[in-house]
């Protein structure tokens, strides 16, 4: 047992220490809109208040117990692993609602953690979503290795034993418990200071004593601090859908639900006369009689707050507090124990996994490297092959390798990428396409003996096709076995000035005018922009309490969990039944089930997860080949692509790069003609350059000058020219970190990884001094100079985990350069497959159809005749395509398909699959009548034009179909015989209008062309033209907001790209000027001034002034894509 | 009362900011502008209109609109623009033009409302905005377009919608003119010559004046809220009671009965009245629909709620107005705030309902906060000195009292967001045997005040 050091009390000498206390019934945020604290603060307030440990009980949840145990490491407590279980022990006495049971179940040993797990998940995957409940006897069985405590508090009205039938239940309650529970169980009492706590202790206390079940005081905490109790009861505003004014008795009534210490619970629960500590209100009123005259001892035991407290006490409450600490102490279970382990590969023939793995990754290298393969290579998969076998993950290889196997099977394009394109056993198997051996990769950054932890392989796939790979998992392994990972969704800022807004009963406009003044980002940067000036731009008072109150709530709800959902692909297997690991509940997709663990989470007991990831351009790319074959008949291969195509090179170094895989977005396009790229490995590093850590470690301006021949290549220190020559002296990749450190500072492979996770995302400060103290004898011991060891440090600790690794660059630089040949060479399939993959990628379908116009694309607008659900090729019109493949086919020409019309759902495009799937539409009548479509869709389709070949003209297709679409006006209509009309037709600014509202794209031209002659008279110049505007002078643009930015890393600056019928302009506004403009620049249409920057062919506005345009009135509804 | 629109119409448009803004605003504006013409009507946001007729011997129309202008103007009412037509979809659109050119009224001549629509955009039609939208997109702008179709198309393609429509856009609308204040509700009244000094003629004169009344309210179709009972005394002085049943009514017997209650209180109790009467009248002053909800035979509150309403009327025309009360729960911590007593609002047609106040089952610990054995209604002040944080003594009106023993502190607050409170709540035993029930709090300013709450017997 751990005991509590004394401390000083004012007035001098040192207090007797009160009795051990542990809470054994703490909630976090994890208790859904019931914990108001994060498992890490109450790890720290635990700490705090010298609580040797702590146990975590979530309602029927264990998904903060590894961020719990984690941060208790941090801090010197000892996690207890629990959770809280409603029970019901049957129906009511009157046949009602069963009486119900709040029991927190403490892990005693590994085997009580795995059955724990198994009623979560039992009671999560049978129940509807929301609180659910577990028939007692379901528990039978079941309760080994787990410590009971019964709280009464939480348990249903039907067994309170104030009344003589409630006491009757409470006993059966606890005869059965005490039958499942034998020598486990405890009676948990409550007592939060409010004027009924006292007697309802008393009587559970004469219950126990009845009953001979020992008891132990709680305080059952929903948050770490009394400040959190606001957070709180906003939490239960939002659970129950109430207002604050309108919650009444929902909210508790004080703040006496914090975490508290072994000293305040003593001053609760002392019992310094002995006897009972919480009478019934009449035996006060009686003892109080016959004892007024006896003394000056009080005559009932709930003590003052500030008592004289006798030197040692050994009354029933010390005795109990202390025993809370025993029952801590039997828990000796830490997640560190389990051994999650991975289902046996079945090998065929029944053979050893390793073997198995062996033979084919040496079939792989025959194929990848030639027969035999070279001494290289063939002595670096030997060295992964042992380390695998000494780690024994051949079964986890031959899984990942059997899901690949899976997807090519059935045509779904997939890549690995990530840290496992390191490994030249990954490239065997077919699951990476990069070749480390020949890239000279780091294998340690993928798998480390030393490390004892699994390897991390993401494999991307076609994202149209993942469901069927997710399904193919799930079906492979069993859905007892197999389970997604979640995602803990927590309160940023917006979402907090919302739920805040909605307790406080603001108005739903005022509501939405807070939340249009914080920008996206945490809810502490909300509540401070509110504060500087938000709260009164959206009309409220800033000293008003409610307003104060909302700042309050804002700050309070950063990073708590809002709700929970599936991570984008993490997939766990296990051989054990995985609900019994972790538990399992019910995704709100149909066939998922998730774990309630974040990915994060599955380091620590050593899981080891399968990142099955959709990637909307390997779609693209898929449907780009077949469309390619289709067409033209050409059968491209991406494994076999012409290498280091000029004419690539040339389109990629001219940032000509819309849709292009990862150089498309306005930072990349702006190095590009920087960097010009010309060879694989260029692009390699192009990938890596634009990503936080280079930027924030200041690598990317000293790489680009360097690459452009004006500063010279100098290294810090000479051993590092070979690791870093290929950068230019520049580290630019993790590996390069890991391998400095290996190079300088003496460190093992091993090492230099655990000093790449130390530094890495969520880090942790402890590591960190060890490691950074570690680098710098190990850079003192190889002769590294002070001044050249500090720069080392510092670049180190900028990028470890913010960059790329290079492996991973490298994969996605195989994709960087078969979209771009795509695009260079088949622009029209390139863009037929990229709409058809959409939503996906930088730019709105409306930009990239205009790009490709502005490739001699020939696009034709959405039509009913001919028109499929997705983007089709037609034969085009005969025109030469630039710089055409000698003797290929001439292009087609882009039909948009019926998927861009808006308003069109899922029922609406089976309807449409299945009547043309009966035969091309012949006439307006016939697609009335045959697609089943209602009055709504049809009108939009014929203001899309979608009838023009059924019936030209729009206006008098949309006429001719509202007659249709009506239908028959029945028997007693009157027949009347209608004249032809014609409208009006539209003018072409009516149609592309009409296109952008009814489809949000145009293959009639750009809405801004027709502001010509206005932008011409307010002397605005064309994007394209932009580049003959002298540096330094002044230039104005008009055009569509197509992208506004404001990276983190950028300190409040804002990148706005406005597009025209030439091109696109890119804008700088700084923060100030930001500020001044932040409604203008709201704006869809604006004509933006500033001044020429121009650095190489890269030309920048400095923003100085902004307008907001519009088309005389008309809407044009442009899609900004919107980043932080 | 809704009647066709007159022959001609004027409208009214006026800047929607502040209290003018909604429907709420035109009403308000409505009522300013009787003062320029009888018949007025709340026409949406920013609108009203007003009866144009007879004008031509008081001025013309030119003359009203400088009236209402003049009306709107005394009370602040900032109009943009006045138009007056045959119809009110043309006198809006006058109006609408009035308030683009900004000067004075824009006058359409008797029988040009269709011609006067043609150039109007089709927004200027009141259409539902989704066939506004389809017309647009067929690339009508005008009104005069869409009146150039024939009927039986736009009848084919638009239904109901397209024939208003087509109607509008020729100057045809026959949309009901509301006016805001409906032909005067039903009174009746009879001088009693000579002047009646005792209660029974005067139940008599009353038993005929409510018959009229109520057969005057029967031919509206709705019951009375509340009736005025005013009694003209000889001395010239009148006085007035009110009869308000607890539901809607026109039953003339119990507004009698109503009625007796009121004059026996203005007897001396012998059926003697204090002054003698020359006249009485009975004026509704506010009518509602009459209830019909479905009864139910095997519910005993449907024997008959007429009946249980007349008493409630009786025994409060009696006992006075908030005689009549019924408990209301209130979801508060603080012991004194948990029940309310709250008078049944009479005549409402609201029938008094007890509903707990929201908790839920796993919330239910949280409401268990009883107080004392006897609660006092309001917290009164006491003094108490205290010992290491605990009552020692305790000073009110009727001394000090020693503490023997304490219990507590029990702990109640809430409120933080509008106006924080927090209690720590103590049961004192004295050592005269009392058992009190004593909290203290801290206020704002950082005072501590102590507060006796309730006592054991």
């Amino acid at each position: 047992m751990v005991g509590l050091s004394g401390r000083a009390r004012p007035g001098g000498g040192s207090a007797p220490p009160p009795p051990p206390f542990v809470e054994l019934a703490a909630r976090s945020g994890f208790s859904l809109l019931d914990g108001a604290s994060n498992p890490e603060t109450l790890a720290e307030r635990a700490a705090g208040l010298g609580m040797p440990a702590l146990a975590l009980a979530d309602r029927f949840d264990l998904g903060g117990a590894v961020r719990f145990a984690r941060a208790c490491e941090e801090v010197g407590v000892r996690p207890i692993t629990a959770a809280e279980v409603r029970v019901a022990l049957g129906s009511g006495r009157t046949g009602g609602a069963p009486v119900t049971l709040a029991l927190a179940l403490l892990c005693e040993d590994r085997g009580g953690y795995h059955r724990l797990c198994g009623l979560v998940t039992e009671a999560r995957l049978a129940g509807s979503r929301g609180t659910p409940l577990l028939p007692l006897f379901r528990l039978a069985g079941r309760t080994d290795g787990l410590l009971c405590l019964l709280r009464v508090r939480e348990s249903g009205p039907g067994t309170r034993p104030g009344t003589e039938a409630g006491a009757a239940a409470a006993r059966a309650a606890i005869d059965r418990l005490r039958a499942l529970f034998p020598d486990r169980l405890w009676v948990a009492l409550e007592h939060h200071g409010l004027p009924d706590d006292g007697r309802a202790c008393a009587s559970w206390l004469a219950l126990c004593r009845e009953a001979g079940v020992p008891w132990a005081p709680v305080n059952a905490p929903l948050y770490a601090r009394p400040s959190d109790r606001i957070v709180h009861d906003v939490l239960t505003c939002l659970r129950h859908g109430v207002t604050l004014d309108e919650a009444g008795d929902l909210l508790k009534p004080n703040a006496e639900w914090h975490l508290k210490g072994a000293e305040a619970m003593r001053e609760r629960w002392c019992f310094a006369r002995g006897g009972d500590a919480f009478p019934p209100v009449e035996a006060v009123v009686r003892e109080g009689r016959e004892d007024r005259r006896s003394g000056p001892h009080p005559p009932f035991g709930c003590q003052p707050a500030e008592p004289v407290l006798p030197p040692s006490c050994e009354c029933d409450g010390c005795r109990a507090l202390a025993r809370t600490a025993e029952i801590a102490e039997r828990c000796r279970f830490r997640l560190s124990h389990l051994e999650p382990r991975l289902p046996a590969f079945p090998v065929p023939g029944g053979g050893e996994p390793q073997a198995f793995l062996r033979g084919l990754v040496e079939q792989g290298a025959r194929e990848r490297y030639g027969d035999p393969p070279g001494e290289r290579e063939r002595r670096q998969i030997e060295h992964e092959l042992s380390v695998i076998g000494r780690l024994g993950l051949a079964d986890y290889f031959l899984v990942m390798w059997d899901i690949v196997r899976f997807a090519r099977r059935e045509g779904i394009l997939v890549q690995g990428r990530g840290s496992a394109a390191n490994s030249a056993v990954c490239y065997c198997l077919g699951i990476t396409a990069v070749d480390p051996v020949g890239l000279d990769l780091l294998f340690e950054r993928f798998l480390s003996e030393s490390r004892r932890e699994p390897p991390d392989i993401d494999l991307d796939i076609a994202h149209r096709d993942r469901e069927r790979v997710l399904q193919y998992v799930y079906d492979r392994w069993g859905r007892d076995h197999a389970a997604m990972v979640c995602e803990s969704i927590t309160y940023r800022g917006k979402m907090a000035v919302r739920d805040a807004a909605r307790v406080l009963g603001l108005p739903r406009e005022t509501s939405d005018r807070l939340s249009a003044e914080v920008e996206r980002g945490g809810a502490d940067d909300a509540a401070r922009r509110l504060a500087e000036g938000g709260l009164a731009a959206a009309g409220l008072d800033p000293r008003a309490p409610r307003s104060r109150a909302l700042l309050r709530i804002v700050r309070g709800l950063e990073d708590l969990p809002r709700h929970r959902s599936i991570h984008v692909g993490g997939f766990v297997l296990s051989s054990r039944p995985i609900g019994e690991l972790v538990p399992v509940e019910r995704a709100s997709m149909p066939a998922r089930t998730i774990l309630q663990w974040d990915k994060d989470d599955l380091d620590l007991p050593g899981f080891i997860k399968f990142d099955l990831l959709g990637l909307g351009m390997l779609t693209m790319l898929s449907d780009g080949l077949r469309l390619v074959r289709e067409s033209r008949g050409v059968a491209l291969d991406l494994a076999a692509l012409p290498p280091d195509d000029p004419e690539v090179y040339d389109m990629i170094c001219a940032a000509d790069t819309v849709g292009v895989f990862q150089i498309e977005s306005r930072a990349q396009m702006n190095t590009l003609p920087r960097v010009r790229p010309r060879t694989f490995y260029d692009l390699v590093i192009e990938v890596a350059l634009i990503r936080p850590g280079p930027i924030q470690g200041d690598m990317v301006h000293p790489y680009l000058r360097r690459r452009r021949g004006e500063e010279p290549v100098t290294y810090l220190d000479p051993r590092l020219e070979p690791l870093l020559a290929r950068t230019l002296g520049v580290p630019l990749f993790q590996e390069q970190g890991m391998k400095v450190a290996i190079t300088l500072a003496g460190f093992t492979p091993a090492q230099a990884d655990n000093m790449r996770r130390a530094m890495g995302f969520k880090r942790s400060h402890r590591k960190m001094r060890e490691v950074e103290e570690d680098l710098v004898a190990g850079l003192a011991a190889n002769g590294v100079a002070p001044d050249v060891a500090e720069k080392v440090l510092q670049y180190l600790t900028a990028f470890a985990n913010y960059g790329f690794p290079e492996s991973h660059s490298a994969s996605f630089a195989l994709l960087v350069y078969a979209s771009a040949f795509l695009k260079r060479w088949y622009a029209p399939e390139f863009t037929c497959a990229l709409l058809n993959a959409q939503p996906m990628g930088f730019y709105s379908p409306a930009t990239i159809v205009h790009d490709a116009r502005r490739h001699g694309v020939e696009v034709r607008p959405v039509d009913l005749a001919v028109s499929e659900w997705d983007c089709t090729l037609e034969p085009g019109a005969g025109e030469e395509f630039r710089s055409q493949p000698k003797g290929a086919a001439p292009p087609p020409a882009l039909r948009i398909g019926l998927r861009f019309v808006h308003g069109l759902g899922p029922r609406a495009r089976d309807r449409l699959r299945a009547a043309r799937e009966a035969g091309p539409f012949r006439s307006v009548e016939d697609v009335v009548r045959r697609s089943g479509l209602g009055p709504s869709d049809l009108r939009v389709l014929a203001e899309a034009g979608a009838f023009e070949t059924l019936w030209p003209g729009r206006r008098d297709a949309l006429w001719e179909v509202l007659r249709r679409a009506r239908g028959d006006a029945g028997p007693l209509a009157r027949a009347v015989p209608e004249r032809p009309v014609s409208f009006p037709p539209m003018s072409p600014f009516e149609r592309v209008l009409a296109d952008y509202r009814t489809t949000g794209l145009s293959s009639g031209g750009h809405p801004v062309a027709f502001l010509r002659p206005e932008l011409d008279r307010r002397g605005a110049v064309r994007a394209r033209d932009l580049a003959t505007v002298p540096a330094g002078a002044r230039a104005r643009v008009g055009g569509l907001v197509i992208c506004r930015q404001r990276p983190g890393t950028a300190k409040g600056v804002m990148f706005l790209t406005l597009e025209d019928e030439t091109g696109f302009a890119n804008f700088v506004a700084m923060p100030d000027l930001r500020e001044r403009l932040r409604n203008v620049l709201r704006a869809p249409l604006l004509l933006l001034e500033g001044v020429v920057e121009r650095e190489g062919e890269v030309v920048n506005v400095l923003l100085r002034e902004a307008a907001s345009l519009d088309l005389a009135g008309r809407e044009v509804r442009g899609q900004s894509r919107d980043f932080r | 009362m809704s009647r066709p629109f007159p022959a001609r119409v004027a409208s009214v448009r006026f800047t929607t900011d502040g209290a003018m803004d909604g429907a709420a605003g035109a009403a308000r504006a409505a009522a300013i502008l009787l003062a320029a013409s009888p018949r007025v009507a709340a026409a949406g946001a920013g609108l009203c209109r007003a009866d144009a007729r007879g004008w031509e011997r008081r001025g013309g129309e030119a003359a009203l609109a400088r009236a209402l202008r003049a009306s709107a103007s005394s009370a602040g009412l900032a109009v943009t623009g006045v138009g007056i037509a045959d119809v009110p979809v043309a006198a809006d659109a006058a109006a609408l033009l009035a308030a683009e050119r900004g000067g004075g009224p824009v006058i359409v001549p008797p029988g040009s409302a269709a011609r006067f629509l043609a150039p109007f955009p089709l927004a200027a039609l009141p259409l539902p905005a989704h066939l506004l939208e389809t017309l647009r997109a067929l690339g009508l702008r005008h009104a005069g377009e869409l009146a150039a179709r024939p009927r039986e198309e736009l009848e084919a393609r638009f239904g109901p919608d397209g024939l208003r429509a087509h109607r509008l856009a020729r100057g045809e609308d026959d949309r009901p003119f509301r006016a805001l204040c409906p032909d005067a509700p039903p009174a009746a009244e009879l001088d009693l010559d000579p002047p009646a000094d005792s209660l029974e003629p005067l139940l008599f004169v009353l038993r005929h004046l409510l018959a009229r009344v109520c057969a005057d309210l029967a031919d509206l179709g709705r019951g009375a809220v509340r009736l005025d009972l005013e009694m003209a005394l000889e001395d010239g002085t009148r006085r007035t009671a009110a009869l308000v049943p607890a539901r809607p009514t026109r039953r003339d017997g119990l507004l009698h009965d109503l009625g007796r209650a009121a004059l026996e209180r203005a007897g001396d109790g012998t059926g003697r009245l204090a002054a003698p009467v020359a006249g009485l009248a009975v004026r509704v002053v506010g009518v509602a629909a009459l209830e019909a909800r479905q009864g139910d035979l095997f519910r005993a509150e449907w024997r008959d709620p007429m009946a249980a309403a007349g008493v409630l009327s009786r025994i409060r025309a009696r006992l006075g107005e908030e005689a009549v009360v019924w408990p209301a729960p209130r979801s508060d911590p603080r012991p004194e705030s948990r029940n309310a007593w709250r008078p049944v609002e009479m005549g409402s047609g609201a029938w008094p309902e007890v509903a707990p106040p929201p908790s839920a089952a796993e919330d239910a610990g949280a409401r268990e906060v009883p107080g004392a054995l006897h609660l006092l209604p309001e917290p009164e002040p006491v003094r108490v000195r205290t010992e290491a944080g605990r009552p020692r003594e305790l000073w009110d009106g009727s001394g000090c009292r020693e503490v023997a023993a304490v219990e507590g502190p029990e702990r109640l607050s809430g409120d933080w967001w509008k106006d924080p409170w927090r209690r720590e709540y103590f049961r004192l035993c004295t050592t005269g045997g009392e058992l009190l029930w004593a909290f203290r709090e801290v206020r704002r300013d950082g005072a501590l005040r102590w507060w006796l709450h309730g006592w054991w017997d």
